[in-house]
């Protein structure tokens, strides 16, 4: 299952795009904006830390949605995905 | 301890490791300053019945942090806070007409100080405390949120690494002073 979240904003400065695609470390699409069903905050945190606990952990329900975010699912990828998705909850969800 | 500010704008001789160049860049773009940070004001008296406020902070103006000073006198009936806030306005108008302005010149001057000088740092560590301006803005989440009863903001941080440019993610949480911010998560 894919999670409740929705990247928007595609319409970031080419220049950022770049930026991000060349970079080793965020993606293009991990510092765009991103929405958050907030009704789930509590259960996608609790999932998320534990990722982050252990990245190199594979996630049936979550590793479709890191690499989305993040590119290639390897345990760094997949950290760095899961901590961009953890704080844009914490950032748009209060109490998480 | 008193506080030093000397402006040089010709300069010879070997710099101090408390100085520091400031070079200027003016262009035809005008531009507004999106926030300021790290504001520190230091009030003397000059003569019997009056005061001088000089402002020190920093403008973020088109994602780019500049240091800047601005200075006002004022009798000594006039309040410090409205003292200091013309200062600040002179400091505001200067810096856009330097940077934001419509002609476009160059200029370099020396600035040596006892203050601590914020600059945009390379890189920073979990647990580090910064100022605000010392790292870069987030270009996307721009605003601050609250986390655990703290104001945070998102900061990015990028290097150029032999033919790409490596891009790190971060938070800066507000510590117990005023300046003080720490880095709680770099990814």
């Amino acid at each position: 299952m894919i999670k409740s979240l929705v990247i928007i904003g595609l319409a970031l400065s080419a220049s950022l795009n770049v930026l991000a695609q060349t970079s080793g470390s965020a993606s293009a699409l991990a510092i765009q904006p991103m929405a958050v069903d907030c009704a789930q905050a509590a259960s996608m945190s609790q999932e998320l830390e534990a990722i982050i606990a252990e990245p190199s952990k594979r996630n049936a329900t979550w590793d479709p949605t890191l690499s989305w975010v993040g590119g290639i699912n390897s345990a760094q990828q997949r950290l760095a995905s899961a901590k961009t998705v953890l704080w844009n909850i914490r950032t748009q969800c209060r109490g998480f | 301890m008193p506080r030093i500010l000397i402006l040089l704008l010709l300069v010879a001789g070997t710099a101090q490791a408390d100085c520091y160049y400031r070079s200027s860049n003016i262009s035809r773009l005008r531009a507004p300053i999106e926030r300021i940070a790290d504001l520190e004001r230091t009030v003397m008296p000059v003569g019997q019945d009056q005061n001088r406020c000089r402002v020190t902070f920093r403008a973020l103006i088109q994602n780019q942090w500049h240091t800047v000073e601005g200075e006002s006198t004022g009798p000594i009936t006039t309040s410090l806070d409205q003292i200091c806030g013309q200062a600040l306005n002179l400091g505001r108008t200067q810096i856009l007409d330097r940077v934001a302005g419509t002609d476009i010149t160059a200029a370099q001057e020396m600035i040596c100080t006892d203050q601590p000088i914020p600059r945009t740092r390379d890189l920073v560590a979990v647990g580090d405390t910064v100022r605000e301006s010392e790292v870069q803005p987030h270009p996307v989440h721009r605003r601050s949120f609250g986390y655990r009863g703290s104001e945070c903001k998102w900061f990015v941080e990028s290097r150029p690494e032999s033919g790409r440019v490596d891009m790190n993610q971060g938070i800066i949480c507000r510590g117990s002073k005023e300046q003080d911010w720490r880095v709680v998560d770099k990814w």
